[in-house]
Protein backbone atom coordinates (compact mmCIF):
# COMPACT_ATOMS: atom_id res chain seq x y z
CA UNK A 1 0.00 0.00 0.00
CA UNK A 2 1.44 3.36 -1.03
CA UNK A 3 0.45 6.56 0.62
CA UNK A 4 2.16 9.84 1.31
CA UNK A 5 1.82 13.15 3.12
CA UNK A 6 -0.05 13.23 6.39
CA UNK A 7 -1.46 9.74 5.74
CA UNK A 8 2.00 8.33 6.37
CA UNK A 9 1.58 9.44 9.94
CA UNK A 10 -1.85 7.87 10.31
CA UNK A 11 -0.56 5.12 12.63
CA UNK A 12 0.91 7.75 14.94
CA UNK A 13 -2.32 9.76 14.85
CA UNK A 14 -4.30 6.62 15.73
CA UNK A 15 -1.92 5.76 18.57
CA UNK A 16 -2.28 9.32 19.89
CA UNK A 17 -6.06 8.99 19.77
CA UNK A 18 -5.91 5.67 21.62
CA UNK A 19 -3.58 6.98 24.31
CA UNK A 20 -5.75 10.09 24.80
CA UNK A 21 -8.82 7.91 25.28
CA UNK A 22 -6.93 5.59 27.61
CA UNK A 23 -5.56 8.42 29.75
CA UNK A 24 -8.96 10.14 29.93
CA UNK A 25 -10.53 6.82 30.96
CA UNK A 26 -7.94 6.46 33.72
CA UNK A 27 -8.45 10.05 34.88
CA UNK A 28 -12.20 9.55 35.27
CA UNK A 29 -11.47 6.44 37.35
CA UNK A 30 -12.72 3.75 35.01
CA UNK A 31 -10.11 1.20 36.14
CA UNK A 32 -11.98 1.22 39.47
CA UNK A 33 -15.22 0.39 37.64
CA UNK A 34 -13.44 -2.46 35.85
CA UNK A 35 -11.98 -3.60 39.18
CA UNK A 36 -15.40 -3.62 40.86
CA UNK A 37 -16.61 -5.94 38.09
CA UNK A 38 -13.59 -8.13 37.67
CA UNK A 39 -13.13 -9.09 41.34
CA UNK A 40 -16.49 -10.84 41.42
CA UNK A 41 -17.08 -14.20 39.82
CA UNK A 42 -18.97 -13.36 36.67
CA UNK A 43 -21.75 -15.92 36.54
CA UNK A 44 -22.67 -14.73 33.07
CA UNK A 45 -19.17 -15.53 31.81
CA UNK A 46 -19.49 -19.01 33.20
CA UNK A 47 -22.96 -19.57 31.80
CA UNK A 48 -24.54 -19.88 35.24
CA UNK A 49 -27.93 -18.47 36.12
CA UNK B 1 8.86 -24.30 9.38
CA UNK B 2 7.73 -23.84 12.98
CA UNK B 3 8.00 -20.57 14.80
CA UNK B 4 9.33 -21.61 18.20
CA UNK B 5 9.79 -18.03 19.37
CA UNK B 6 6.10 -17.28 18.80
CA UNK B 7 5.01 -20.44 20.61
CA UNK B 8 7.18 -19.52 23.59
CA UNK B 9 5.79 -15.99 23.71
CA UNK B 10 2.24 -17.38 23.55
CA UNK B 11 2.97 -19.95 26.25
CA UNK B 12 4.55 -17.52 28.70
CA UNK B 13 1.84 -14.91 28.07
CA UNK B 14 -0.83 -17.52 28.88
CA UNK B 15 1.04 -18.52 32.05
CA UNK B 16 1.67 -14.91 33.09
CA UNK B 17 -1.95 -13.83 32.56
CA UNK B 18 -3.24 -16.85 34.50
CA UNK B 19 -0.63 -17.26 37.22
CA UNK B 20 -2.92 -17.14 40.25
CA UNK B 21 -2.34 -20.85 40.78
CA UNK B 22 -3.95 -21.10 44.26
CA UNK B 23 -7.21 -20.05 42.61
CA UNK B 24 -7.37 -23.34 40.70
CA UNK B 25 -7.12 -25.29 43.96
CA UNK B 26 -9.39 -23.11 46.10
CA UNK B 27 -12.03 -22.50 43.42
CA UNK B 28 -11.74 -18.74 43.88
CA UNK B 29 -10.74 -15.91 41.60
CA UNK B 30 -7.96 -13.38 42.21
CA UNK B 31 -9.31 -10.18 43.78
CA UNK B 32 -6.17 -8.05 44.06
CA UNK B 33 -5.49 -4.64 42.57
CA UNK B 34 -4.05 -6.02 39.31
CA UNK B 35 -7.64 -6.75 38.28
CA UNK B 36 -7.92 -3.04 37.45
CA UNK B 37 -5.61 -3.65 34.54
CA UNK B 38 -7.10 -4.92 31.28
CA UNK B 39 -5.03 -7.16 29.06
CA UNK B 40 -5.28 -6.46 25.31
CA UNK B 41 -6.36 -10.04 24.53
CA UNK B 42 -9.27 -12.35 25.30
CA UNK B 43 -8.73 -13.88 28.75
CA UNK B 44 -11.75 -14.43 30.99
CA UNK B 45 -11.41 -12.56 34.28
CA UNK B 46 -13.46 -15.22 36.02
CA UNK B 47 -10.78 -17.80 35.32
CA UNK B 48 -9.43 -18.79 38.77
CA UNK B 49 -5.91 -18.08 37.52
CA UNK B 50 -6.59 -14.71 35.86
CA UNK B 51 -4.66 -11.78 37.29
CA UNK B 52 -6.08 -9.18 34.92
CA UNK B 53 -9.41 -8.13 33.40
CA UNK B 54 -10.67 -9.20 29.97
CA UNK B 55 -11.37 -6.23 27.65
CA UNK B 56 -14.41 -7.86 26.02
CA UNK B 57 -15.98 -8.68 29.38
CA UNK B 58 -15.06 -5.30 30.86
CA UNK B 59 -16.40 -3.13 28.06
CA UNK B 60 -19.70 -5.01 28.09
CA UNK B 61 -20.12 -5.11 31.83
CA UNK B 62 -19.29 -1.43 32.29
CA UNK B 63 -21.95 -0.73 29.63
CA UNK B 64 -24.52 -3.17 31.06
CA UNK B 65 -24.18 -2.32 34.75
CA UNK B 66 -22.61 1.15 34.61
CA UNK B 67 -24.53 2.44 31.59
CA UNK B 68 -21.45 3.98 29.99
CA UNK B 69 -18.91 3.33 27.27
CA UNK B 70 -15.55 2.54 28.83
CA UNK B 71 -12.95 4.87 27.34
CA UNK B 72 -10.29 3.15 29.44
CA UNK B 73 -10.85 -0.25 27.82
CA UNK B 74 -11.49 1.23 24.37
CA UNK B 75 -8.36 3.39 24.59
CA UNK B 76 -6.27 0.44 25.69
CA UNK B 77 -7.29 -1.89 22.88
CA UNK B 78 -7.26 0.94 20.32
CA UNK B 79 -3.68 1.84 21.28
CA UNK B 80 -2.52 -1.76 21.07
CA UNK B 81 -4.38 -2.20 17.76
CA UNK B 82 -2.88 0.98 16.29
CA UNK B 83 0.61 -0.17 17.26
CA UNK B 84 0.48 -3.83 16.25
CA UNK B 85 -2.92 -4.77 14.76
CA UNK B 86 -3.65 -8.48 14.99
CA UNK B 87 -0.09 -9.25 16.10
CA UNK B 88 -1.76 -9.40 19.52
CA UNK B 89 -3.98 -12.27 18.29
CA UNK B 90 -1.06 -14.13 16.82
CA UNK B 91 1.48 -13.66 19.57
CA UNK B 92 -0.29 -12.92 22.85
CA UNK B 93 -3.83 -14.32 22.98
CA UNK B 94 -4.00 -17.44 25.22
CA UNK B 95 -7.25 -18.58 23.60
CA UNK B 96 -5.63 -18.29 20.18
CA UNK B 97 -2.73 -20.36 21.51
CA UNK B 98 -5.17 -22.98 22.78
CA UNK B 99 -6.80 -23.14 19.35
CA UNK B 100 -3.40 -23.63 17.72
CA UNK B 101 -2.68 -26.53 20.08
CA UNK B 102 -6.03 -28.08 19.18
CA UNK B 103 -5.21 -27.67 15.48
CA UNK B 104 -2.11 -29.81 15.98
CA UNK B 105 -4.32 -32.88 16.41
CA UNK B 106 -3.82 -35.23 13.49
CA UNK B 107 -7.27 -34.87 11.98
CA UNK B 108 -8.15 -33.91 8.41
CA UNK B 109 -8.31 -30.12 8.11
CA UNK B 110 -10.96 -28.08 6.33
CA UNK B 111 -11.03 -24.50 5.07
CA UNK B 112 -13.48 -21.99 6.50
CA UNK B 113 -15.77 -20.36 3.89
CA UNK B 114 -14.64 -16.75 3.55
CA UNK B 115 -18.10 -15.32 3.99
CA UNK B 116 -18.24 -16.66 7.57
CA UNK B 117 -15.43 -14.29 8.52
CA UNK B 118 -17.90 -11.42 8.33
CA UNK B 119 -19.81 -12.78 11.34
CA UNK B 120 -17.17 -11.46 13.73
CA UNK B 121 -17.90 -7.86 12.69
CA UNK B 122 -21.54 -8.41 13.58
CA UNK B 123 -20.33 -9.92 16.86
CA UNK B 124 -18.21 -6.80 17.49
CA UNK B 125 -21.11 -4.48 16.71
CA UNK B 126 -23.54 -6.36 18.93
CA UNK B 127 -21.01 -6.82 21.73
CA UNK B 128 -20.59 -3.07 22.04
CA UNK B 129 -24.18 -2.05 21.31
CA UNK B 130 -26.45 -4.64 22.92
CA UNK B 131 -25.64 -4.01 26.60
CA UNK B 132 -26.86 -0.43 26.08
CA UNK B 133 -30.09 -1.17 24.27
CA UNK B 134 -31.43 -4.63 25.16
CA UNK B 135 -32.80 -5.93 28.45
CA UNK B 136 -32.13 -9.61 29.05
CA UNK B 137 -35.50 -11.41 29.38
CA UNK B 138 -33.91 -13.94 31.78
CA UNK B 139 -32.88 -11.35 34.35
CA UNK B 140 -34.72 -8.13 33.38
CA UNK B 141 -31.31 -6.45 33.37
CA UNK B 142 -28.78 -5.63 30.67
CA UNK B 143 -26.03 -8.26 30.55
CA UNK B 144 -22.64 -8.86 28.99
CA UNK B 145 -24.38 -10.82 26.24
CA UNK B 146 -21.32 -12.04 24.37
CA UNK B 147 -19.87 -13.51 27.57
CA UNK B 148 -23.18 -14.90 28.68
CA UNK B 149 -24.46 -16.59 25.54
CA UNK B 150 -21.47 -17.07 23.26
CA UNK B 151 -17.92 -16.83 24.63
CA UNK B 152 -16.46 -20.37 24.72
CA UNK B 153 -13.32 -19.01 26.42
CA UNK B 154 -15.40 -18.16 29.51
CA UNK B 155 -16.83 -21.67 29.69
CA UNK B 156 -13.42 -23.25 29.21
CA UNK B 157 -11.34 -20.95 31.42
CA UNK B 158 -13.87 -20.04 34.10
CA UNK B 159 -17.01 -22.20 34.07
CA UNK B 160 -15.44 -25.65 34.05
CA UNK B 161 -12.51 -25.00 36.46
CA UNK B 162 -14.71 -23.19 39.00
CA UNK B 163 -17.46 -25.79 38.91
CA UNK B 164 -14.90 -28.53 39.45
CA UNK B 165 -13.33 -26.83 42.46
CA UNK B 166 -16.18 -24.80 43.97
CA UNK B 167 -19.15 -26.83 45.19
CA UNK B 168 -21.28 -23.76 46.00
CA UNK B 169 -21.51 -22.85 42.32
CA UNK B 170 -22.77 -26.24 41.19
CA UNK B 171 -26.30 -25.48 42.35
CA UNK B 172 -26.43 -22.72 39.70
CA UNK B 173 -25.90 -25.06 36.79
CA UNK B 174 -28.90 -25.01 34.48
CA UNK B 175 -29.97 -24.87 30.87
CA UNK B 176 -27.72 -21.94 30.03
CA UNK B 177 -24.61 -23.75 31.19
CA UNK B 178 -25.68 -26.87 29.28
CA UNK B 179 -26.07 -24.74 26.15
CA UNK B 180 -22.67 -23.13 26.65
CA UNK B 181 -21.03 -26.48 27.28
CA UNK B 182 -22.52 -27.81 24.04
CA UNK B 183 -21.42 -24.65 22.23
CA UNK B 184 -17.88 -25.09 23.61
CA UNK B 185 -17.90 -28.72 22.46
CA UNK B 186 -18.81 -27.64 18.92
CA UNK B 187 -15.98 -25.11 18.95
CA UNK B 188 -13.51 -27.71 20.21
CA UNK B 189 -14.39 -29.91 17.23
CA UNK B 190 -14.03 -26.95 14.87
CA UNK B 191 -10.65 -26.13 16.43
CA UNK B 192 -9.47 -29.65 15.68
CA UNK B 193 -10.56 -29.61 12.03
CA UNK B 194 -9.60 -26.06 11.09
CA UNK B 195 -7.10 -23.42 12.14
CA UNK B 196 -8.25 -20.80 14.70
CA UNK B 197 -11.98 -20.92 13.83
CA UNK B 198 -13.04 -18.70 16.73
CA UNK B 199 -10.53 -15.98 15.79
CA UNK B 200 -11.65 -16.06 12.18
CA UNK B 201 -15.39 -16.30 12.62
CA UNK B 202 -16.55 -14.96 15.96
CA UNK B 203 -14.00 -13.06 18.03
CA UNK B 204 -15.08 -9.41 18.44
CA UNK B 205 -11.60 -8.43 19.60
CA UNK B 206 -10.07 -10.02 16.51
CA UNK B 207 -12.56 -8.06 14.39
CA UNK B 208 -11.56 -4.83 16.14
CA UNK B 209 -7.84 -5.42 15.68
CA UNK B 210 -8.49 -6.54 12.11
CA UNK B 211 -10.01 -3.16 11.28
CA UNK B 212 -6.74 -1.53 12.41
CA UNK B 213 -4.44 -4.04 10.69
CA UNK B 214 -3.91 -1.94 7.55
CA UNK B 215 -3.24 1.22 9.52
CA UNK B 216 -1.11 -0.06 12.39
CA UNK B 217 2.43 1.09 12.99
CA UNK B 218 3.87 -2.42 12.74
CA UNK B 219 2.85 -4.04 9.49
CA UNK B 220 3.85 -6.31 6.66
CA UNK B 221 5.61 -4.82 3.67
CA UNK B 222 6.67 -6.37 0.39
CA UNK B 223 9.80 -5.53 -1.57
CA UNK B 224 8.24 -5.93 -5.00
CA UNK B 225 11.56 -6.10 -6.82
CA UNK B 226 12.47 -9.23 -4.80
CA UNK B 227 9.14 -11.04 -5.22
CA UNK B 228 9.16 -13.82 -7.82
CA UNK B 229 5.43 -14.56 -7.33
CA UNK B 230 6.27 -18.15 -6.40
CA UNK B 231 3.34 -18.35 -3.97
CA UNK B 232 5.36 -19.85 -1.09
CA UNK B 233 3.99 -17.23 1.29
CA UNK B 234 0.36 -18.05 0.52
CA UNK B 235 0.99 -21.78 0.87
CA UNK B 236 2.61 -21.20 4.26
CA UNK B 237 -0.11 -18.85 5.55
CA UNK B 238 -2.18 -20.69 8.19
CA UNK B 239 -5.00 -18.17 7.78
CA UNK B 240 -5.34 -19.13 4.07
CA UNK B 241 -4.54 -15.66 2.76
CA UNK B 242 -3.16 -14.80 -0.67
CA UNK B 243 -0.39 -12.87 1.02
CA UNK B 244 0.89 -10.64 -1.79
CA UNK B 245 -2.65 -9.69 -2.81
CA UNK B 246 -4.02 -9.32 0.72
CA UNK B 247 -1.14 -7.57 2.40
CA UNK B 248 -2.13 -6.64 5.96
CA UNK B 249 -5.55 -8.20 5.51
CA UNK B 250 -7.86 -7.95 8.55
CA UNK B 251 -7.35 -11.72 8.87
CA UNK B 252 -3.54 -11.58 9.10
CA UNK B 253 -2.40 -12.42 12.64
CA UNK B 254 1.25 -11.62 11.85
CA UNK B 255 2.52 -15.07 12.67
CA UNK B 256 5.50 -14.47 10.32
CA UNK B 257 5.10 -17.82 8.54
CA UNK B 258 4.96 -15.98 5.19
CA UNK B 259 8.16 -14.11 5.93
CA UNK B 260 9.95 -17.30 6.93
CA UNK B 261 8.77 -19.16 3.85
CA UNK B 262 9.82 -16.52 1.31
CA UNK B 263 12.94 -17.73 -0.54
CA UNK B 264 13.73 -14.21 -1.78
CA UNK B 265 13.26 -12.38 1.53
CA UNK B 266 10.72 -10.10 -0.13
CA UNK B 267 8.47 -9.85 2.92
CA UNK B 268 9.38 -7.78 5.91
CA UNK B 269 7.60 -6.56 9.00
CA UNK B 270 8.46 -2.95 9.65
CA UNK B 271 7.34 0.25 11.26
CA UNK B 272 4.93 1.65 8.66
CA UNK B 273 6.12 5.23 8.33
CA UNK B 274 9.62 4.00 7.45
CA UNK B 275 8.80 0.97 5.33
CA UNK B 276 6.50 2.53 2.74
CA UNK B 277 9.38 4.33 1.07
CA UNK B 278 10.89 0.96 0.13
CA UNK B 279 7.74 -0.62 -1.26
CA UNK B 280 7.40 2.24 -3.73
CA UNK B 281 10.79 1.59 -5.33
CA UNK B 282 10.54 0.70 -9.02
CA UNK B 283 11.54 -2.86 -9.91
CA UNK B 284 14.73 -1.89 -11.75
CA UNK B 285 16.34 -0.04 -8.83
Amino acid sequence: MKYGGIMRFLPLILIGFGITSLVYGIVIDEPQAVFDIAIRICLSCMGLE
Amino acid sequence: MKNIKRSLVQFFTAIFANSNLPGFIQGRIYQGSLKQVCVPFLNCYSCPGALFACPVGSIQTVAAYGGRFSLYVFGLIFTFGAIAGRWICGWLCPFGFFQELMAKLSIKKYAIPRVLRLIKYLALFLTVLLPFVWIDPLTNLASPYFCKYICPAGTLEAGIPLLVTNGDLRSLVGGLFAFKLLFLFVWLILMAITYRPFCRVLCPLGAFYGLLNKYSLYKLNIEKSHCSSCGSCSIACPMNLQVTEELNSPECIRCLQCKKSCPNHALEYKVAIVADQRTSLPANQ
